[in-house]
């Protein structure tokens, strides 16, 4: 019996979701034994002609990771969509956007302005940037285009499942690897973690009390960070209420507030609206009677950056996806 | 102030209570916003939107 053909590849990503397939240990050896990888640019010398090569739909699974940024990278995805049965986003960056996400704050030109020729350390005295097009004189030399807006995978092809997580612990990308072998998969367009808020399983959840309020907001540097209390309770900024769990809170156990990396839960089509109205609904609520305009706007500026921290990750796939362009 | 990050002026959201029995107050307060925003001008978000989803070929 012929194994079923997998294929991994990568997008704008960090690596990390290679990482946790090596990550995987020994039951790599299980998975390499039951599928043929016929893709997977960091390990294996597989090159697109080979996948071009292959017949509609031959290949079973393609875990996609990292957001999609350029013209090259859409172009094979949009390869892998037709030669594949299942495509799974893997990782944030390919469920949500992930940190390359907050490019969307800027543009392409504003970025190279940035990392070409503002940088302290740059000398580009002739102001050179990536161009798509170069003229070598014995030929001519092109690049992909590069977006002003990143885009998730579904913003690009149709996804069938979603592997959430900055990156997706090991146990989670087994449980998956072994529900695709033995056929055994949810509803299409799920989400393979459980369905319910990071709080539900959080090992400090029975210190947050019913009724929580924040009077003051801190960073996490700013102070010796209890590790048994609810972060919440200390005025950090934790995530887990409008975050879906599933990642075993490795984060809380490192004793730093969640970030929010693995998205929200079902039915929550904007993580960041749902972060914020979260932290805004336990700000101040004590004493909130006697605060006045000035006492509020003066707690709420003290959070630092709001789109870097409710939409760390998700700001591709959020309603807005982006900030103004003009 | 996360608004203002993603580009979206302050004057186009404002918060105010009325009552259902304030129906003058609401009155007011609708019709100073809509000046408001008629003077701010119509956002790029429409077709910013658009464009994005066109893009994507997103539902």
């Amino acid at each position: 019996m012929t194994k079923p053909k997998v294929a991994f590849y990568w997008n704008a990503s960090c690596g990390g979701c290679e990482e946790t397939v090596v990550d995987l240990n020994e039951d790599i050896l299980k998975v390499a034994d039951a599928v043929d990888i016929v893709l997977w640019p960091v390990a294996l010398d597989f090159k697109r002609k080979d996948v071009e090569a292959l017949g509609d739909k031959e290949i079973a699974v393609s875990f996609i990771n990292g957001a999609i940024r350029t013209e090259e990278q859409e172009d094979i995805v949009k390869l892998l969509r037709q030669k594949s049965g299942l495509v799974v986003a893997f990782g944030a960056c390919a469920h949500l956007g992930g940190i390359p996400g907050l490019g969307n704050l800027w543009t392409r030109d504003t970025i190279f302005h940035r990392a070409y020729k503002e940088t302290p350390s740059t000398e580009n005295p002739q102001g050179t940037v990536p161009q798509e097009k170069t003229d070598i004189g014995i030929g001519e030399l092109t690049l992909p285009e590069f977006y002003d807006t990143v885009k998730t995978l579904d913003q690009t092809i149709p996804v069938d499942y979603y592997l959430p997580g900055c990156p997706p612990p090991p146990n989670l990308v087994m449980n998956a690897v072994n529900a695709i072998l033995k056929g055994q998969l949810p509803e299409k367009g799920a989400v393979l973690a459980p369905n319910k808020a990071q709080c539900d399983t959080c090992p400090r959840n029975e210190t947050k009390p019913e009724k929580l309020s924040i009077a003051e907001i801190k960073r996490p540097w700013q102070i010796k960070i209890d590790p048994e209390r609810c972060f919440l309770l200390q005025g950090l900024i934790c995530l887990g209420p409008a975050t879906r769990s599933g990642c075993g809170e490795t984060c809380i156990r490192a004793n730093m507030p969640c970030r929010g990396c693995f998205g929200p839960v079902d039915g929550v089509i904007d993580q960041g609206a749902r972060a914020l109205s979260v932290i805004a609904s336990l700000l101040g609520l004590e004493g909130e009677k006697k605060m006045t305009e000035e006492d509020v706007k003066k707690l709420i500026d003290q959070i630092a950056d709001p789109v870097g921290t409710f939409y760390r990750f998700s700001l591709p796939s959020s309603l807005l996806r982006r900030k103004r362009m003009e | 102030m996360k608004l203002e990050q993603l580009g979206i002026e302050r004057d186009r959201v404002r918060l105010e209570w009325v009552s259902a029995s304030e129906g003058t107050r609401f009155a007011e307060v609708v019709t100073d916003l809509t000046q408001t925003i008629k003077k701010v001008g119509p956002g790029p978000f429409n077709k910013q939107q658009q464009k994005l989803t066109k893009e994507s070929g997103d539902d």
